[in-house]
């Protein structure tokens, strides 16, 4: 016997098995289930980053714009010089 | 064109309208024949359960982009071909390859007097000292009794390139195969 018909003998045996039974629908509902709640919680730890990070960025932002105006403000720059002549 | 069973179809647009309990039923419906499917893959039950969830898995997430051109059970049988593919590259990268002498079974004696069970583990064992993708290819065409026009569609390979693969791989198999009874011989 050669190896060719050995081998489709092993095959055609092969091919009797009966494999197992599974049941796996409630580990397959339980990994989508964990999946979903982890997309949706995963989420919320960046959403309160960037919701602080827009409360901080406001502020800063309006100050330095006041401070900008101030500093260009012609009155203000003679005032300013004034002082410096006068110490 | 062939359409997808009715319950299936069903199970689908309820499952896509967030009804959890239509997608179990198509696990329901299908899930024996993808574990015969995974058996091929896998003869380990732990990793041939999480195999067959792994399908499932997969195949949830493709739910949206499903048109309904084929039976839904034809688009599983190709996720399932990729998962198991996926799997034998992942353990060929990181196994030790079991020595052919380990098995018993493997004299010249004819097969078929060979317990189904064991012929498939041989099988499996045999077939695991070839690349996966020998592998994958002997297994769809042989093991599963696929046509070559059946192994491109799971594969994704040309009908062509489905021929010289099998041609090569088949090869490779009775080398190794005579190889073992000559080793045994001495």
């Amino acid at each position: 016997m050669n190896a060719e018909q050995w081998l489709r003998q092993l095959v055609d045996r092969a091919r009797m098995e009966t494999p197992p039974r599974v049941n796996v629908a409630d580990r397959v509902m339980a990994r989508l289930r964990g999946g979903r709640e982890e997309a949706a919680t995963g989420w919320i730890p960046l959403g309160w980053v960037t919701a602080l990070a827009v409360a901080v960025t406001i502020p800063v932002a309006l100050l330095a714009l006041a401070a900008w105006e101030t500093w260009t403000d012609p009155l203000a720059a003679m005032s300013i010089e004034i002082v410096w002549r006068a110490l | 064109m062939p359409v997808s069973s009715q319950a299936d179809l069903e199970d689908i647009q309820i499952c896509r309208r967030g009804d959890g309990e239509a997608y179990r039923r198509l696990v329901e419906r299908h899930q024996q024949r993808i574990a015969a499917m995974m058996w091929r893959f896998s003869r380990d039950p732990q990793t041939h359960e999480e195999l067959v969830q792994d399908v499932f898995v997969e195949a949830y997430m493709s739910l949206a982009t499903y048109r309904a051109r084929a039976p839904f059970a034809h688009g599983l049988a190709r996720i399932a071909t990729r998962v198991g593919y996926r799997f034998w590259k992942q353990r060929a990268r990181e196994r030790s390859i079991v020595a052919l002498d380990e098995c018993d079974e493997l004299s010249p004696e004819p097969a078929d007097r060979i317990e189904a069970s064991q012929a498939g583990e041989l099988l499996h064992r045999l077939l695991d000292r070839l690349p996966p993708r020998d592998r994958l290819v002997l297994t769809l065409r042989y093991v599963q009794d696929h046509s070559v026009a059946e192994v491109a569609r799971l594969t994704g390979w040309s009908r062509t390139m489905v021929k010289v693969q099998t041609w090569r791989a088949r090869k490779k198999l009775n080398n190794l195969l005579e190889q073992a009874w000559r080793e045994e011989n001495q």
